[in-house]
């Protein structure tokens, strides 16, 4: 639109009105001079004819108001800067999702909370029901959702399953932030969609938004960098790419337990096609971990000994290659992959070794139909065709490797090549009666290691009383075939492989007060028989029953882009019965305390705060040592399983970060700091020679940290 | 005593997240220090297995009341520091020693008859090493030379060598005081000073106390045959002194000689013994009965060491033991 003014000066300009530091159009901006007004297009670009130094009001929902004069020439390129948000309060408890528990977290959550260094897969133990780990102890990177193994969950990408969620010691998980749209814990009692879990379902999802113009970011922390990008090729096609790597074995590669430090990387590359409600996109990821470590603890052995102290060297990476589509009709949805997954975990000495090679086909596809308007049909299948190398080569057992080798702390040796298919079909009708919905689902997993067919039903309810109270319910049964080496005739030991079983309730409510305030409720119990019990570097132990029952109570509170918090309560118990003995389960934690704040003081500062408190982890005391008089050792004698406790863990994160907007781009660099009171942060255990003596190993108790992301 | 190492931080501030940190025990594999059974030592014998069990006291080379040892193979028991079994491998052998206050455990698990490695010869002699050098490269402590057997200077230090019958065994070295920086399988530097590490550097190091320091090399071979020797370490020790099968005395007497008789006395040293009245003797004949040896035979000072008697049933005795005075 032109305006004319009657200025023999006037000049005819075009611009566009950009957002700062994303450089993205901005639609429907108001243009004002005094009284008149005129509104730019969906791209944000306008024309005027006006004398040069002419003021101009730039006026836009979101944004803060800006007066720029017109310049002499054009093209006029204004800049219009993020304000603060009309304070909209998110209510989590409107989310609908067809499942009956799930916890939710989405980018901002994930970029704002302290302690996370960004990452979102490391804020899951923020959540309600997963229990905490100390901070870079040898269980950080363990995933315990009520009560059950770290075996037991199942992470995802896109609906591709992942052989593992963390670098090593959960310094980061392994995909970039960047990619992540969203991420979905569900705890258990989850519907029809999943199988062959007995534990918790991650399911990250990536996003396939496709950008306006191209942008990249970039990050660099104390422990690693890496840089995205995402590029518009063309209306139709997309590509995004990230890469990350730590850096430390640069600078330092040697110390007194590492010889090369450890090294992680991930990446991602994605061409994507998508014309209206349908995408196809091609994918190949990857992650990958090494070091290099002495086998024995240099601090307990003497020079000579340390000097013939062999290394061990620990690579575990894995590739996916994916192909993806998403088609949104009316009458329903379809989603699904085909992927192809090599990964491998390797570990040598010089004598001994352990690989473990495994390549995976899966495929998967999930479709929701709309039968009518009160009935929406769910369904889908998966497959999963494996096939495992398992390698391992003991001159002896190699105690001192049990953690990432364990058949080798065992001494044993097999070449065990297995292939295997597991596959799955579900159907779930999802019935809308009025202010209730009925979610029945009856699963169907078969597994040719087992020769098992498992048909699990499951219920879930959710009724909405009112706009602002909900009240859900399910229950299930659940299932999980067993790990493919259980069959090797050695490190298996004859024992005939069966799938675990597990069922589940969960009854909860969601009251909103004040059409802003959340709380929420969830109890939940679940009871397990057939599972198996494998100590690093012991035989299996099978016929193993469990039972956790736990308490969650969480408060919500946040206005999008300006402040949020949450609290989490967790009460719970979980036991293993092993031959006819209760004791703790490995993750039993009666209780865990998460707090949760951050705030957008002004407009370019956000300031974070996370505090937990929760019960340390059980540990297995060790009552006496035996003299072994041929090696010259100590030989523990344990008491109880899981018989006492580490100390309470607490720890507090504070985050403070500060946005520079650019023209076309931001640069945000952070602060961050960690502090964990004395006496509350006992990773693990150590004893004496002897074992007459016991204490616990600290990790540090403050640590300053800095990073700095920039984002075009 | 010994090299007291505290897990720490890494100097760069970016590789403080692979940190922990943890203060150091009491007392290390190193350490003579509370009870504890030494070693265990099984060989063939007429009656099936010979079994001997170093229990160390607690308080030094000697025992108040000897310990009270069990000797366990399936239903067969057998008691007292030396024993004999009626089995033969494969077996396990367990083992429990007591002194009324303290009680240790140990097992012996035979796959084939075991054979004790023999020591044909021991070296013991001054280095000019430093406490600092307990963190030197190996290759470089091995090159200092090795002077005479004499008493080391406090924060001095003392190259002690075993030469085996056999290649295959590995020692374990213990002390009373000081701190070892081994150099191979059968030989090993030992500073007069207690040295405390941290992160491979040292931290402190204090000279330890002159006088007769006790080590002890336990020599295995990882099937289950085990033997044992000690060597003191004389540490500023003035004056002439009894060296004796590796143990060192101070004495009153003229240097020289073979064979010394000498009355038994009570000491408050590691050795818990002194050597009163020393006297060159012609040969071992004049030695009483003492401690479960017979009369007449050169003093094994491991029988006291070992527990077979306690000191106050050695005291007054008049024994002969073979050695050197030196001056």
């Amino acid at each position: 639109m032109i305006l004319l003014v009657g200025a023999l000066w006037a000049v005819e300009i075009q611009g566009q009105v950009l957002e700062r530091g994303t450089a993205d159009p901005i639609p429907e901006v108001t243009l004002r001079v005094g009284d008149t007004t005129w509104s730019t297009t969906a791209d944000g670009r306008f024309t005027v004819d006006l004398p040069a130094g002419t003021p101009v009001d730039f006026l836009a929902g979101g944004y803060t108001p800006y007066t720029e004069p017109v310049p002499e020439a054009g093209p006029w390129r204004v800049y219009l800067r993020r304000g603060v948000a009309a304070l909209e309060v998110v209510v989590e408890a409107r989310r609908d999702p067809p499942v009956v528990a799930e916890q939710h977290l989405d980018r901002e959550r994930v970029l704002e909370t302290p302690g996370t260094f960004e990452d979102p897969v490391r804020l899951l133990q923020a959540l309600a029901g997963v229990a905490q780990t100390p901070e870079y102890a040898p269980t950080s990177g363990d995933i315990s959702v009520r009560g059950s193994q770290p075996g037991d969950n199942r992470f995802y990408l896109d609906g591709i399953e992942l052989p593992y969620l963390y670098h090593y010691n959960q310094y980061s998980s392994v995909f970039h932030t960047r990619l992540l749209d969203e991420l979905s814990l569900y705890p258990s009692t989850f519907g029809g969609a999943w199988g062959d879990t007995l534990g918790a379902v991650i399911d990250t999802r990536s996003t396939w938004t496709r950008p306006a113009r191209v942008h990249g970011s970039a990050n660099l922390n104390l422990v690693m960098g890496g840089a995205s990008a995402e590029v518009p090729v063309s209306e139709a096609w997309t590509l995004r790419a990230s890469g990350r790597r730590s850096y430390l074995d640069l600078i330092d590669s040697d110390s007194l337990q590492y010889t090369l430090f450890p090294v992680f990387y991930d990446w991602f590359a994605r061409a994507e096609h998508t014309r209206g409600d349908h995408r196809v996109g091609i994918a190949t990821f990857g992650a990958g971990d090494a070091y290099d470590r002495y086998a024995g603890e240099p601090t307990l052995l003497d020079p000579w000994e340390q000097s013939e102290n062999p290394v061990f060297t620990w690579r575990q990476d894995f590739q996916v290659l994916a192909v993806q589509h998403r088609d949104l009709t009316p009458g329903g949805s379809f989603q699904g992959h085909v992927s192809f997954t090599a990964s491998r975990a390797d570990g040598d000495l010089p004598l001994a070794s352990s690989h473990d090679r495994t390549f995976t086909l899966q495929a998967r596809e999930d479709t929701v139909a709309r039968v009518s308007d009160a009935l929406d049909l769910a369904a889908g299948a998966e497959l999963r065709l494996m096939q495992e190398h398992l390698v391992v080569v003991a001159d002896r057992p190699w105690p001192e490797v049990a953690r990432e080798a364990p058949f080798l702390a065992r001494g044993l040796s097999t070449d065990d090549r297995t292939i295997r298919a597991i596959g799955g079909l579900y159907a779930e009708p999802r019935l809308d009666l009025g202010s209730a919905r009925l979610l029945p689902a009856v699963r169907l997993d078969v597994d040719s290691l087992t020769r098992r067919l498992r048909v699990d039903p499951r219920l879930g309810v959710r009724w909405q009383i009112g706009e602002w109270t909900r009240l859900r319910a399910a229950a299930g049964r659940y299932g999980q075939f067993p790990d493919t080496w259980l069959a090797s005739p050695v490190l298996g030991g004859g024992t005939e492989p069966v799938s675990a079983t597990s069922t589940q309730v969960a009854a909860g409510f969601d009251q909103t007060v004040a059409q802003r305030l959340e709380f929420g409720v969830d109890g939940w119990a679940r009871w397990m028989r057939d599972l198996l019990v494998a100590d690093p570097g012991e035989a299996p132990i099978t016929g193993v029953e469990g039972r956790s029952l736990g308490l969650s109570i969480t408060s919500r509170y946040r206005l999008r882009e300006v402040f949020f918090t949450w609290l989490s309560v967790d009460l719970s118990r979980t036991t293993r019965t092993i031959d006819g003995v209760e004791s703790p389960g490995d993750y039993d934690q009666p209780f865990a305390v998460n707090y949760v704040a951050s705030w957008t003081f002004a407009p370019t500062w956000n300031l974070g705060l996370r505090y937990r408190v929760s019960a340390g982890l059980p540990v297995t005391e060790v009552v006496d040592g035996v003299y072994d008089a041929v090696s010259d050792q100590y030989l523990p004698v344990y008491g109880p399983r899981n018989g006492s406790r580490l100390p309470a863990y607490q720890k507090v994160d504070l985050h403070l970060e500060k946005r520079f907007e650019l023209r076309r781009g931001v640069i945000t660099p952070y602060l961050e700091a960690w502090y964990v009171p004395k006496g509350s942060n006992t990773m693990y255990l150590a004893w004496s020679y002897d074992y007459d003596e016991v204490q616990g190993v600290s990790g540090p108790g403050f640590i300053p940290l800095v990073g700095v992301r920039g984002e075009i | 005593m010994g090299a007291s190492i505290r897990l720490a931080a890494l100097p760069v501030l970016l590789t403080l997240l692979l940190a922990a940190c943890q203060e150091p025990f009491a007392e290390d594999r190193r350490d003579l220090a509370s009870f504890r059974i030494v070693g265990v030592q099984a060989r063939a014998g007429s009656g099936g297995l010979d079994l001997r069990a170093f229990v160390w006291s607690g308080h030094g080379l000697w025992h108040p009341a000897p310990p009270e040892v069990v000797w366990t193979a399936g239903e067969l028991t057998a008691t007292g520091p030396t024993a004999t079994l009626p089995v033969a491998p494969p077996v396990d052998i367990e083992l429990r020693a007591s002194d009324g206050e303290h009680e240790e455990h140990a097992v012996l698990a035979l796959d084939a008859p075991p054979v004790p490695p023999v020591v044909e010869s021991w070296v013991r002699g001054t280095t000019e090493l430093e406490a600092s050098d307990v963190v030197a490269p190996i290759d470089e402590r091995r090159a200092a030379p090795v002077g005479a057997d004499v008493p080391v200077a406090p924060d001095g230090a003392l190259r002690l060598a075993l030469s085996l019958q056999e290649d295959g065994a590995t020692t374990h070295w213990m002390a009373t005081d000081g701190t070892f920086a081994e150099l191979d399988a059968t030989s090993t530097d030992w500073f007069a000073s207690r040295v405390v590490l941290d992160d491979n550097e040292v931290e402190s190091s204090t000279p330890v106390d002159e006088g007769v320091v006790s080590t002890v090399a336990l020599v295995f071979d990882g099937a289950g045959g085990n033997s044992w020797i000690t060597l003191d370490a004389a540490v500023a020790v003035l004056g002439p002194r009894l060296y004796t099968a590796g143990r060192v005395f101070p004495v009153d007497a003229t240097p020289g000689g073979e064979f010394w008789s000498f009355t038994v006395g009570t000491s408050e040293t590691v050795a818990g013994i002194e050597l009163l009245d020393l006297a060159p003797a012609e040969d071992a004949s004049a030695s009483e009965a003492a401690c479960g040896l017979e009369a007449g035979v050169s003093f094994d000072f491991a029988a006291l060491a070992e527990g077979w008697c306690a000191r106050d049933d050695l005291v007054g005795a008049r024994l002969v033991a073979r050695g050197e005075v030196l001056p």
